[in-house]
């Protein structure tokens, strides 16, 4: 029950918003207000960016150019000093006049008078040190340095090849022990070496720039460093031939400003060749003190940009708070209506926008109240509903219905279905169906067909076959389809009808099919047995039929030979007794006469006496010969079945005489109401059968037990060539359940008392096959009976003489 | 709530005005060597060879994404100047210190290495004095007790040797006591005779040609100077002057390219050993000697084979260094490293063993004779 408030629920929750990032919307305004401040700073940073800053650069560059070649002046007229002074001194040496003393003392003169030397030395044609020039204070240790090999030196080698002065790269001198450049200059086979200090340079490259931030420094042939203004790395022969900026310089890219990675620092600067050494002057700075105008003109932007941020976001937050508190307010004022406050006073504002918002929030609260109110009445409703629908369902008897959640995890299992599955809800709810009647293989198929169901609407009805509990197999008719289920997840109903009986009972008939054809075969064998039998039967039967008419015919010979012996018994007897006494008459006058006693009166009374006994003597052999006459007529009828044209009524009195003595032993009134002029053409002998059978019967079956009774023979014509006779009774009448077999063969309510069953038979077939009409007989029990013969006035022709024995 | 939004907002406009800063700081290394004066060719070659191995790493991105920086100090192959330096470079939180390049400077700086567990990987430091000690000291070649050894054992029995007399330069002690030391034990346990020991301090007042007579005297049958190339080739100098007939040998320290550049025909034959082959063709050593030419413009030298390998070492440290984990463990448990030469090998106490390469200068060039 539980889980019907959720399809509401699920209703409303639509998928829900993708989640965002919120934020206050004091801090969002805030932030669009900041944004707005900002705006015009930054298009002035942009001004800046764009047009100031490059021609800082331009400067920047101009300055180190100045400053570049300044520097390449300096040393050129300071290398072009030495390469002067000492082509002159190799003038004065050129000779080679002088001892090796006075040679010695030149030399120590010139570098004493010049600092500018480090050392002077002559190397002779071998390259060994022959004379070398020291400041005073080295001179005790001249002897360490004469005979010293220099010819392997580069520069000197060169000098005596192209027989012209050489620089030489700087190199750690042997005799300073410092980083040193010297000049070869030639003097015949002898060459002449001035060492020259680099240690002067950087104080010349000094002079040029004060400005302290920049950094000047010399590399030789070498890309070594040779001086650097800041005396930095001096004497350490570092190279820096790996800078990409040296080696541009190298390939004729000179005083292009670059920026690049010095010692850990970035540094803004160019290069510019020395010529005449082959020297390189690299002016560098550090990339912090070139743009140190930029920076500072961008520290004061960003200076002008925070203040602005700053006020903007005073303003901001200020404007900001107010209006958040206002929607706070309200959303405050909204939960209290969620959480179903609905009273709460309403602050009016003077913002318009703000009042708008408040009367809907106020019309909101009502309007909700409303619903609120009509949704707990229908909320109860669908309650109701639910239990209703969830009751039937339990109670349906036969239908066993499930719920199954998504995992085919029973929910629900009515009454129906304990008794189906024999399994009590207690234990099949929250199990699935493996676990209960299902082999896991069939549990698989189970919820595969629940998710098919949600897909492609309702399964089934479909069969399935089931384990009980007790082990018995069952069969279910089954329909499955999905239902909403809660928060959107499948829900599936099973609803199931036992058809084991069915099924067992198809199984057994599907048996039974397999065995008809033999069985057929058995029951047509035995059939056939069974109709050989019959034909038999039958035939017995219409031997015995024949047998039963014979007698009957030999009764009816019997009855009539009786009758017909009593009512010739009669006249006969009279005319006996009546020749009898004339007899004796006779006797008596023929002894008077004899006697002679003879008297009139005698004869007289004789006469009369005579007279009367011939009278009954006549009229008894009359009556004899009438009677036989008649007898013989019917008997003539009977047998022969002759056609001939007669009176109705004349028949019917024969016949009646024929039944005289019948009739005689009964208490009947037999009336005739006949009309005189019907002739038939037809066969007198079954008529007068017909009439026989009936009378009889009405006398055997309607008078049975009773005193009196009435018997009416009627006959009139119907047509031109059609009569109607009735023979009516009234007496006890047929029950109605006989009634319809009166004319069937062997029908008796008489059997075992002499009733052959045949007599109406009989009567039927005469009437109908012999005379070519139509029997019907009508009869209230207890009111008579009556039957009505609708005879043709010419019976039909064709005839057989089988047919006429009947 | 509002605070939080105001700050982060003033943070987003400035980052957007001055640009953003994401890159990852650097790892930085520290180096000391004679960068200047008479030893300054072990020391500017010792960091042409780090620089090798720092262009290289950097140009390769840097270490687990960081960029390596080196400070580079020079101590004049002054033990108190080695010393401020080390100081220097232990305050700027350097992660490992590279050098120093002579053995006077390394015994200086390393108790204060070990004080600060901070790893020392040295260059062409021999001294026996620090080895066999478990500390922060590690190097990349053998102590020099070896090469003494060979240089003994080949003057005794390759070229007859018998007496021989020594020039040793104490203004590196450490090294050229422990080498003469050395020497002249297996020497003597060899049969020969170091007859005179001559002691000088290097200066720009040594009289070359003084010394040289005493070193000459009795005419010994080989003259052993310990000491600097520029040394050398002034002792070369007054020695053919005095029409010395003696085998001139010198130790590892004077195998450089100074010596042949100063001494020129003066030295030619000298006997000079090695701590590598400087013909080598192991193709890995050939691509170095021809970058580092193409770099710098000179020939290589064994300052720089060894500070290259001993760069390569620490740069292999950072690399695999695991957390919590010191260098000097992390070294200690990879044992094994690459050199441009030889795989180098540590033992416990952060030494390694090494070959000694005998050569004899020819036309300005030094040829592998043992």
């Amino acid at each position: 029950m539980g889980n019907t408030t959720s399809s509401s629920d699920s209703a409303a929750a639509a998928p829900p918003p993708k989640h965002r990032r919120e934020w206050p919307l004091a801090a969002i305004l805030t932030a669009r207000f900041t944004l707005v401040a900002a705006i015009p700073v930054l298009a002035f940073a942009f001004a800046l960016m764009f047009h100031v800053i490059p021609s800082v650069r331009q400067d920047l560059d101009a300055n180190h150019q100045a400053i570049a070649s300044a520097v390449v002046a300096q040393v050129e007229s300071y290398f072009s000093v030495a390469d002067r002074e000492m082509r002159t001194l190799a003038i004065l040496l050129a000779d080679d006049t002088q001892s090796t003393d006075q040679t010695t003392a030149l030399l120590d003169a010139y570098v004493h008078a010049n600092p500018f030397y480090e050392s002077i030395y002559l190397a002779d044609h071998t390259g060994h040190v022959s004379a070398i020039g020291l400041p005073l204070e080295m001179r005790s240790r001249r002897s360490n340095h004469i005979g010293l090999d220099v010819s392997q030196r580069e520069f000197v080698r060169e000098a005596r090849q192209r027989k012209l002065p050489v620089w030489s790269n700087s190199f750690l001198s042997p005799v300073s022990l410092r980083v040193t450049i010297a000049i070869a200059v030639p003097v015949g086979n002898r060459v002449l070496i001035g060492e020259v200090a680099v240690t002067p340079l950087p104080a010349l490259a000094k002079r040029i720039t004060a400005d302290l931030s920049i950094t000047i420094m010399m590399l030789d042939r070498q890309n070594q460093l040779t001086a650097h203004s800041a005396n930095a790395y001096a004497n350490q022969q570092l190279n820096l031939g790996h800078l990409p900026i040296v080696a541009a310089a190298r390939t004729g890219k000179k005083g292009v400003q670059t920026e690049f990675e010095l010692n850990g620092s970035t540094v803004v600067g160019s290069a510019w060749p020395i010529a005449d050494l082959d020297w390189l002057v690299l002016v560098t700075q550090t990339r912090e003190l070139a743009y140190s105008q930029i920076y500072a003109t961008w520290t004061r932007l960003f200076g002008v940009v925070l203040a602005a941020i700053v006020a903007a976001l005073a303003a901001a937050t200020w404007t900001s708070s107010a209006i958040s508190r206002r929607f706070r307010l309200y959303s405050r004022q909204s939960q209290a209506i969620a959480d179903g406050r609905y009273d709460l006073p309403w602050e009016a504002s003077n913002t318009r926008e703000f009042n708008q918002l408040r009367d809907n929030l106020q019309r909101m609260a009502v309007a909700i109240r409303s619903r609120e109110d009509a949704m707990t009445t229908a909320r109860a409703e669908l309650q109701r509903s639910e239990q209703r629908l969830l009751a039937t369902i339990e109670q349906t008897p036969n239908v066993a219905v499930q719920w199954y959640d998504g995992d085919g995890r029973i929910m629900m299992w009515n009454k129906a279905s304990e008794i189906v599955y024999g399994i009590r809800a207690e234990t099949a709810i929250g199990k699935t169906l493996d676990e209960l009647i299902y082999t896991p293989a069939q549990c698989a198929e189970f919820r595969q067909m629940l998710a098919e169901s949600s897909r492609t609407g309702p399964v089934g009805p479909y069969e399935s076959s089931f384990t009980r509990p007790d082990g018995s197999q069952g069969y279910l008719l089954c329909t499955t389809f999905a239902i909403p289920g809660d928060a959107g997840s499948p829900r599936y109903v099973c609803m199931d009808i036992d058809i084991t009986n069915q099924k067992l009972a198809e199984r057994s008939l599907l048996d039974l099919n397999a065995t008809l054809e033999e069985r057929v075969e058995e029951r047509t064998d035995e059939l056939t047995r069974a109709n050989d039998e019959l034909v038999e039967t039958l035939e017995t039967l219409q031997r015995a039929q024949q047998e039963l008419l014979r007698s009957e015919k030999l009764a009816a010979l019997g009855s009539m030979v009786a009758g017909i012996a009593h009512e010739l018994n009669t006249p006969i007897g009279n005319g006996l007794m009546a020749s009898s006494t004339l007899d004796e008459h006779n006797r008596n006058f023929q002894i008077e006469v004899a006697a002679g006693n003879l008297r009139r009166s005698s004869l007289e009374r004789y006469v009369a006496d005579s007279q009367t006994a011939t009278d009954i003597l006549l009229r008894n052999l009359q009556r004899a010969s009438d009677l036989i006459r008649s007898f013989k007529q019917v008997a003539v009828d009977q047998t022969s079945a002759q056609r001939r044209t007669f009176r109705l009524d004349q028949a019917i009195d024969e016949i009646l005489l024929a039944l005289q003595p019948t009739l005689k032993k009964q208490p009947l009134t037999l009336t005739r109401e006949i009309d005189n002029e019907i002739w038939l053409d037809s066969y007198p002998g079954p008529l007068g059968q017909i009439i026989t059978n009936l009378i009889t019967n009405s006398i055997n079956h309607g008078f049975e037990g009773r005193e009196t009774g009435t018997i009416v023979i009627s006959a009139q014509r119907i047509s031109d060539d059609q009569i109607q006779l009735r023979i009516c009774d009234d007496g006890k009448g047929i029950a109605p359940e006989h009634l319809n077999r009166v004319f069937d063969p062997f029908f008796t309510t008489r059997l075992g008392q002499g009733g052959s069953g045949l007599g109406m038979n009989i009567v039927h077939t005469l009437a109908t096959q012999v005379l070519g009409g139509q029997i019907r007989i009508d009869s209230t029990l207890g009111a008579g009976t009556c039957v009505t013969l609708d005879l043709p006035q010419r019976a039909p022709e064709s005839r057989s003489e089988e047919s006429v024995a009947f | 709530m509002m605070k939080i939004f105001l700050i982060a907002m003033a943070m987003a406009l400035s980052g957007a005005l001055l640009g953003g800063c994401g890159e990852k700081e650097s790892i930085r290394l520290g180096y000391v060597g004679g960068l200047t004066g008479r030893t300054a060719d072990l020391g500017t070659s010792g960091r042409n060879g780090l620089q090798m191995a720092l262009d290289q790493i950097n140009a390769a991105g840097g270490i687990k994404g960081r960029k390596i920086e080196v400070i580079f100090k020079d101590d004049e192959n002054d033990p108190e100047k080695g010393k401020r330096a080390v100081r220097e470079l232990l305050a700027a939180k350097v992660a490992a210190i590279i050098g120093p390049v002579t053995s006077n400077v390394a015994v200086a700086v390393v108790p204060l290495v070990n004080e600060a567990n901070m790893l020392l990987m040295a260059g062409p430091v021999t001294t026996a004095d620090l080895a066999g000690k478990d500390d922060q000291f590690f190097r990349t070649i053998a102590v020099n007790t070896v090469h003494a050894e060979t240089m003994a054992g080949f003057l005794y029995q390759k070229r007859g040797v018998r007496r021989v007399n020594a020039a040793v330069n104490l203004s590196n002690k450490a090294y050229t006591e422990s080498w003469i030391n050395s020497f002249e034990r297996a020497f003597v346990a060899l049969g020969g005779k170091l007859e005179a020991r001559i002691t000088y301090v290097s200066g720009a007042d040594t009289d070359f040609a003084d010394l040289t007579r005493k070193l000459l005297v009795d005419t010994p049958d080989a003259v052993v100077m310990v000491t600097s190339a520029v040394d050398v080739a002034l002792f070369a100098n007054q020695a053919r002057l005095q029409g010395s007939k003696a085998l001139m040998v010198t130790s590892e320290w004077a195998g450089t390219g100074k010596l042949t550049e100063i001494g020129g025909a003066n030295v030619e034959g000298y006997i000079v050993p090695q701590y590598l082959d400087p013909q080598s063709a192991a193709p890995v050593f050939s691509g170095f000697r021809d970058a580092y030419r193409q770099r710098f413009q000179q020939d290589v030298g064994f300052p720089a084979v060894v500070l290259h390998n001993a760069t390569q070492v620490v740069f292999k440290a950072l690399a695999e260094q695991q957390s919590g984990e010191s260098l000097k463990q992390t070294l200690l448990r990879l044992r094994r490293f690459d050199g441009l030469l030889e795989p180098i090998i540590f033992d416990d106490f952060g030494d390694v063993q090494s070959k000694t390469f005998l050569t004899e200068v020819r036309n300005g060039q030094y040829h592998v004779i043992q």
